[in-house]
């Protein structure tokens, strides 16, 4: 009896964890997405579950990536490492099923010039990227904007 | 119509160090009005961008009151101002900051920028954002520092590096501040919608 319990347990566990990927991940890799080698469209999103605007723009890059299958939509979480439970059950609650990603990097010098030398680091922050041509926006976004942009980049 | 001109040409995007820092006049949580000219024997200031609602101005809150402990008595007193707009933060309100202010114990001024002007012409884009100033000959305030506290938000006792404190460090030795601006992330400003 009790190993069946404990293996519904494990079950239950481990269907949380596949509901939610959001796959850690560290400035080499972060920098690989901002250079894709493809000519794709690229819409890179930098938020946390304690930035309120950025949480109330996610069900925009959600709609995005459901409308348009070509754009990978790439969502990168700057909450702190330990608090990932914080974000998967935020994405969860939003519906977000594809895999998204959180930053460890909490020595934020070091990386935020790397990723757009105009951006202070204040988030939210949407890079849109097509080859060699980027769009950078520093402030809450909607659907209808990103969709503006991605037709204007291509 | 002229004079908005003017304002554009010299502030384009905000101060850089070496900037000289149009004075401003702001109200104080005490109803007084506050201006860089009003503070009588500074040598600079340690003006930051903050407010009531954004978890990392929360997470610097003891630390910013630590540097008025550190440096106001020599000279350089932090300057607190909160640019953002109540309409899109309530948390953010004048009351707010008065309570705010008193639950915390602030030591300095917790200023209101309600047209958001001062924010805009320093360049102000996070909360918090940090701007070191020192008074010249001329009586001018000149921007040296602009940026991060230090370099560890979540947790105090992982600093490796205290960039405000090394830029007021440098003013008062007299001697040039090598690492003059330092980014870190946080909350966007709310700015008033048109």
């Amino acid at each position: 009896m009790k190993r069946f319990i404990l293996s519904i347990f494990f079950t239950i566990i481990a269907l949380r964890l596949q509901a939610q990927d959001v796959e850690v991940i560290k400035k080499p890799q972060m920098m690989q997405m901002l250079a894709p080698q493809d000519n794709s469209v690229y819409v890179i999103n930098f938020w946390a579950t304690w930035c309120a605007p950025c949480v109330k723009e996610l069900p925009a890059f959600k709609q995005l990536a459901e409308n348009y299958t070509d754009v990978k939509v790439i969502m990168i979480s700057l909450d702190f490492a330990e608090d990932i439970e914080k974000t998967k059950k935020l994405l969860n609650k939003k519906q977000i099923g594809f895999k998204t990603y959180l930053l460890d990097e909490t020595k934020y010098d070091t990386w935020i010039n790397d990723v757009e030398p105009s951006w202070q680091g204040a988030i939210p922050a949407t890079i849109i990227l097509k080859g060699k041509k980027r769009i950078f926006i520093n402030e809450e976004t909607s659907f209808e904007t990103l969709e503006k942009k991605i037709k204007s980049i291509q | 119509m002229a004079l908005l001109l003017f304002v554009n040409a010299t502030n384009k995007g905000g101060y850089k160090p070496g900037d000289k820092v149009k004075d401003f006049n702001l109200k104080n949580i005490d109803g007084n009005m506050v201006s860089l000219k009003s503070m009588k024997d500074v040598k600079g200031a340690i003006v930051v961008f903050t407010c009531n609602h954004c978890p990392f101005s929360k997470m610097y809150e003891d630390r910013i009151i630590a540097l008025d402990a550190q440096f106001k008595s020599k000279g350089y007193p932090v300057v607190a101002i909160n640019p953002n707009d109540v309409k899109a933060e309530p948390d953010d309100s004048f009351e707010n900051m008065i309570v705010r202010a008193k639950e915390k114990g602030f030591t300095f001024p917790y200023l209101v920028d309600e047209t958001q002007e001062v924010a805009t012409t320093f360049g102000a884009t996070n909360t918090p954002h940090t701007f070191v100033l020192e008074k010249d000959k001329k009586g001018n305030f000149v921007v040296r520092y602009i940026g991060a506290i230090d370099d560890s938000p979540k947790d105090a006792s992982k600093t490796t590096v205290k960039y405000v404190e090394d830029a007021v460090n440098s003013l008062l030795g007299g001697k040039k501040v090598e690492k003059n601006q330092a980014k870190a992330i946080g909350c966007t400003i709310k700015w008033k919608k048109a």
